[in-house]
């Protein structure tokens, strides 16, 4: 386990020198959408892939941690004018909030609401729960679009200076080394839950919960949980990103492209594992950066889709399911016709 | 001085229909205690309520002295309660290692041995051991029945619900089944044997309840108990 963090952050620092190495400033900006898809589709992939809850909100807890940042950032300029004079300087003094503050600030708040969704989606499950997700990233873009303070559905502007005061590092090279080690982080978190007591909890509950609750297994206890990091990590996404784009606004913020991808990585990539949306999220997100610059936006959209539909009819077990033959466990596998 | 597991006075309801009509059921330690019934008339009924997935509306559980109201079916199984289900739910993308493992880090209580070596042990019991690696999707029927015997068995428990084990067994099957039962009765483990199979019944209980319509019609001593003429039009008609 151990070697296993190591190796994921030298990875990231890798690719890091690489990217520096190569110095194509559009490089950057457009790894930096694939690596924050690595976070959502690993996040989602711990409730949806171990848990067996497909959530349809991603959307929701991205905002609210894109959406906790902006409110942060205007708080300063809004104290000035309606708090008391003393209040305003103390804000003024520590405010702007360093990024990683406000990535830990956007991971709490969504894993709140992982946590509260959690809970008043207690008793469904699969379609149900699904519909239940996709009610609350509705119910909140509705309240993020009559709350006037981030901007209400006019959006919001956020200025980024052009450099960090990190060695005077490019701000675009900054956020993209944040998202790399968040996405290292999200999959240490990611393998480290599936190697363990929890893991074998998540993985029971997925396969039927009456008998996992025979077995011992705290259900409820457990999928909170579950909600909780997997909401934490997709908030915790989605908090640099108003810094990233400079404008926020309800619509883009809450796309349900965050959540149609979310899903689509992970079942193409395979739902197994941590590696299987890794794959996904790296394949896809590349070729939609690719599709979006050579073809248009649209296309991207149409190539999700019909990838989907095609690993979803012809590999259901996803890019990871090629390589279960190589494996000599599990020989159950090809007996029981492909598992499930 | 209570006995072991009582299940006073429960009444279960489904809307207008009641499963189980004040059924009181007092059970000693270490009894092997077999409970049939027509189609329907609430076994698994009662299996549910003890193990926590219903609640009954009327009446109470007490397990060793413990009242079971409000506890979770996962604290039940903790407490030593352990249930097998009447249709195999094996955990289906875990191996069958794994299926035992998942107990065993849930439930089992005596960390003595390493998880490993206890789950060999546990599948080497019911002769599961050449195929810890399968998942349970190319388990034979008579296979997927132990899986779920040993799973339940893998808790630890004190008291064992078993829900129709062997339902659609093979003669010799059914005897294996019954021998592991006897095996775990010896080792002091309290059961509950919910049934068709008559043979099978009356070879391993040393009790009978037999229900009909959610009421008990009979309690006692196996051999007296299908003489009994009620039981007798319960289940063969007027």
């Amino acid at each position: 386990m151990p070697l296993f963090s190591l190796l994921a952050l030298i990875v990231a620092a890798a690719l890091f020198a690489a990217f520096l190495a190569i110095g194509n400033e559009y490089l950057f900006f457009a790894g930096y959408v694939v690596v924050q898809y690595v976070v959502i589709a690993t996040a989602w992939n711990i409730l949806g892939g171990y848990c067996g809850y497909v959530n349809f909100g991603t959307g929701a807890f991205f905002a609210v941690g894109a959406y906790a940042t902006v409110a942060l950032h205007k708080l300063p300029n809004y104290s000035e004018n309606n708090f008391p004079p003393v209040v305003a300087e103390m804000i003024a003094a520590i405010f702007p909030l360093p990024i990683p503050i406000l990535i830990l600030v956007g991971g709490l708040l969504s894993g709140i609401i992982g946590l509260l969704m959690g809970y008043l989606t207690l008793r469904l499950r699969g379609v149900f729960f699904a519909i239940a997700t996709l009610a609350l990233a509705v119910v909140l873009q509705t309240l993020v679009v009559n709350w006037d303070y981030v901007g209400g559905s006019r959006g919001a502007t956020i200025l980024r200076p052009q450099t960090t005061s990190l060695f005077g590092m490019d701000y675009i090279h900054y956020l993209f080394g944040l998202m790399l080690l968040l996405a290292a982080i999200g999959i240490i978190i990611a393998r480290g839950i599936e190697r363990s007591t929890f893991g074998y909890g998540l993985a029971s509950i997925r396969d039927d919960e009456l008998a996992a609750e025979a077995a011992g297994v705290p259900t409820l206890r457990l999928k909170l949980a579950c909600t909780a990091i997997s909401g934490a990590l997709m908030g915790m996404a989605g908090a640099p990103f108003p810094y990233y784009v400079g404008y926020v606004e309800p619509n883009s913020t809450f796309s349900l492209i965050y959540a149609v991808n979310a899903i689509a990585m992970p079942m193409v990539g395979g739902t197994a594992g941590w590696l299987g949306p890794l794959l996904g999220s790296l394949t896809l997100g590349t070729l939609q950066q690719i599709a979006s610059v050579t073809i248009s936006s649209e296309a991207s959209l149409l190539l999700i889709g019909v990838i989907l539909v095609a690993f979803v009819v012809l590999a259901p077990r996803g890019m990871l399911g090629w390589f279960d033959r190589l494996r000599p466990r599990r020989r159950g596998m090809v007996a029981a016709g492909g598992g499930h | 001085m209570t006995a072991f597991l009582e299940i006073d006075a429960i009444t279960k309801k489904f809307g207008g229909f009641t499963a189980l009509d004040n059924i009181t059921i007092s059970v000693g330690r270490g009894e092997r205690v077999g409970l049939i019934g027509p189609n329907g008339s609430g076994k698994s009924t009662v299996v549910n309520c003890l193990s926590g997935v219903f609640t009954p509306e009327l009446g109470a559980i007490r397990f060793r002295d413990q009242d079971l109201r409000g506890l979770r079916a996962f604290e039940r199984t903790r407490l030593g309660i352990a249930r097998s289900f009447q249709l195999p739910k094996p955990f289906r993308s875990l191996t069958v290692a794994e299926n035992v493992r998942v107990p065993l880090l849930y439930a089992g209580r005596g960390r003595s041995k390493a998880i490993d070596e206890r789950c060999y042990d546990l599948l080497t019991r019911v002769a599961l051991h050449d195929k810890a690696d399968w998942l349970p999707g190319a388990l034979t029927q008579v296979e997927l029945r132990k899986l779920e015997l040993i799973r339940a068995v893998a808790t630890e428990p004190e008291l064992l619900l078993a829900d129709e084990a062997m339902a659609g067994l093979s003669g010799s099957e059914v005897a294996e089944i019954v021998a592991f039962l006897r095996q775990l009765s010896d080792d002091g483990v309290t059961i509950i044997m919910i049934e068709h199979i008559m043979s099978a019944v009356m070879s391993f209980s040393n009790r009978l309840v037999v229900l009909v319509s959610g009421k008990k019609v009979a309690d006692g001593d196996p051999q007296m108990v299908v003489k009994d003429p009620i039981v007798e039009s319960a289940y063969l008609g007027q």
